[in-house]
C-alpha cells in the first residue's frame, strides 16, 4: 500500500478537524469520512461504529454512476449524491478531483441545511489543499 | 426475445474495459476514475461500479455486457451485476506475479454463478509473459474438477473478443 493516495499527519489532523466541525454542526449528522475518488478511506469521524472500508468502495462506485448517468443525460461532472432512506439520508459529495465527503444523517435533519453544511466543508477543504 | 447478459470480470488492468469498448455497438457505459492506490503504477483510472456495452446476434438477439471491477473492495458490484447473467468471462493478465493463484481467486468468488450459468477464462499478455501456459491452466482447473475453456487472447483485438463470447455460448446456458 506504499504508494496510496498519501496525506501526511497534519491533513488528516485537518481533516478531522474539518469533519468534526461539520457533525458539530448540523446535530443530524452522525458520521462523516473523507475517502479517496477510487474507494479507499482516509479519513472518519463518526459516533457509531462504520464499516469504512466497504462504505468508502460503495460510496465511490455511487458517485461514479451519478457521473455516468450524468454524462448520459447530456450533462457533466456529477457533484452529489443524496440517498433518501426511511430512517436517514447519505450524501456523496465531491471534493476536488482525488476525494469524497460522505456523510450519515439521520431522518429528522433539514436536508437543505445539511446539503448546505456538506458543500461549505468540501469548499473549505478545496481552498485549504487547494484542489 | 430476451437479452443475453454476459458479465466479463478478471484482475485490474487486466482490460474489462477495453475488451468491452472493442466489440459494444455504442460507446459503452464507463465508471473511471483516477487510480490513487499502488494500481497507479500500472493505470491511471480504474473501474469502480461498472461498464456496460452491447452487442447484436446475427439473430438479433442483444448480448448485454456488464464489466465488473477488479479490485476486491468492490466485491458488492460483483454480486450486484451477476444476477439473471448467462455466462461470466475471466480474464487473467499473465503478466502478474500469480496467474494462476488470480484465476483460483475469481473461481472461488464466483463458485455458484459458475456452476449455473458458465464460464471462459481469457489470459492476456502470454505473448510477453509465456508462463504458466495454456496447459497449466488446464491443470489447474482440471484440479478443480472444473470444466472451462481457455483462451490466449488481446482484449485489443476484436476478433479475439467475440472469440471469447463464442466459447461462451458454448458453454453457458444460451444454445
Amino acid at each position: 500500500m506504499s504508494s496510496r493516495l498519501k496525506i501526511s499527519d497534519e491533513a488528516a489532523q485537518y481533516l478531522s478537524e474539518q469533519l468534526n466541525n461539520l457533525i458539530s454542526s448540523n446535530e443530524g449528522i452522525y458520521a462523516a469520512l473523507i475517502i479517496s475518488i477510487d474507494g479507499h478511506p482516509l479519513v472518519k469521524q463518526a459516533q457509531d461504529d462504520i464499516h469504512e472500508s466497504k462504505l468508502a468502495a460503495m460510496m465511490s462506485s455511487l458517485l461514479a454512476l451519478g457521473e455516468s448517468i450524468a454524462r448520459e443525460s447530456g450533462q457533466k461532472l456529477c457533484q452529489y449524491v443524496i440517498v433518501d432512506n426511511s430512517d436517514g439520508f447519505l450524501v456523496d459529495l465531491r471534493v476536488g478531483e482525488r476525494m469524497l465527503l460522505t456523510v450519515l444523517a439521520r431522518k429528522d435533519t433539514n436536508l437543505g441545511m445539511l446539503l448546505s453544511a456538506c458543500k461549505n466543508s468540501a469548499e473549505t477543504i478545496i481552498q485549504r489543499f487547494k484542489l | 426475445m430476451s437479452d443475453l447478459k454476459f458479465i466479463f470480470t478478471g484482475t485490474p488492468g487486466v482490460g474489462k474495459t477495453t475488451a468491452i469498448s472493442m466489440i459494444s455497438e455504442f460507446d459503452p457505459v464507463v465508471t473511471d476514475v483516477l487510480t490513487t492506490d499502488e494500481l497507479s503504477e500500472q493505470k491511471e483510472q480504474t473501474t469502480v461500479a461498472m461498464d456496460f456495452g452491447e452487442i447484436t446476434l446475427d439473430d438479433d438477439e442483444k448480448i448485454r455486457l456488464y464489466g465488473t471491477p477488479g479490485q476486491r473492495r468492490f466485491k458488492f458490484m460483483w454480486e450486484i451485476l451477476i444476477d439473471g447473467g448467462l455466462g461470466l468471462v475471466i480474464l487473467i493478465d499473465n503478466s502478474r506475479s500469480n496467474p494462476l493463484e488470480d484465476l483460483n481467486i475469481y473461481l472461488e468468488n464466483f463458485r455458484d454463478f459458475i456452476h449455473d450459468a458458465g464460464a471462459v477464462v481469457g489470459v492476456t499478455r502470454m505473448q510477453t509473459h509465456p508462463d504458466p501456459d495454456l496447459d497449466q491452466y488446464y491443470a489447474e482447473l482440471e484440479r478443480l474438477d472444473l470444466d472451462l475453456p481457455v483462451l490466449d487472447i488481446d482484449v485489443r483485438e476484436k476478433d479475439d473478443v467475440i472469440m471469447l463470447l463464442d466459447a461462451l455460448m458454448a458453454v453457458s446456458d444460451y444454445s
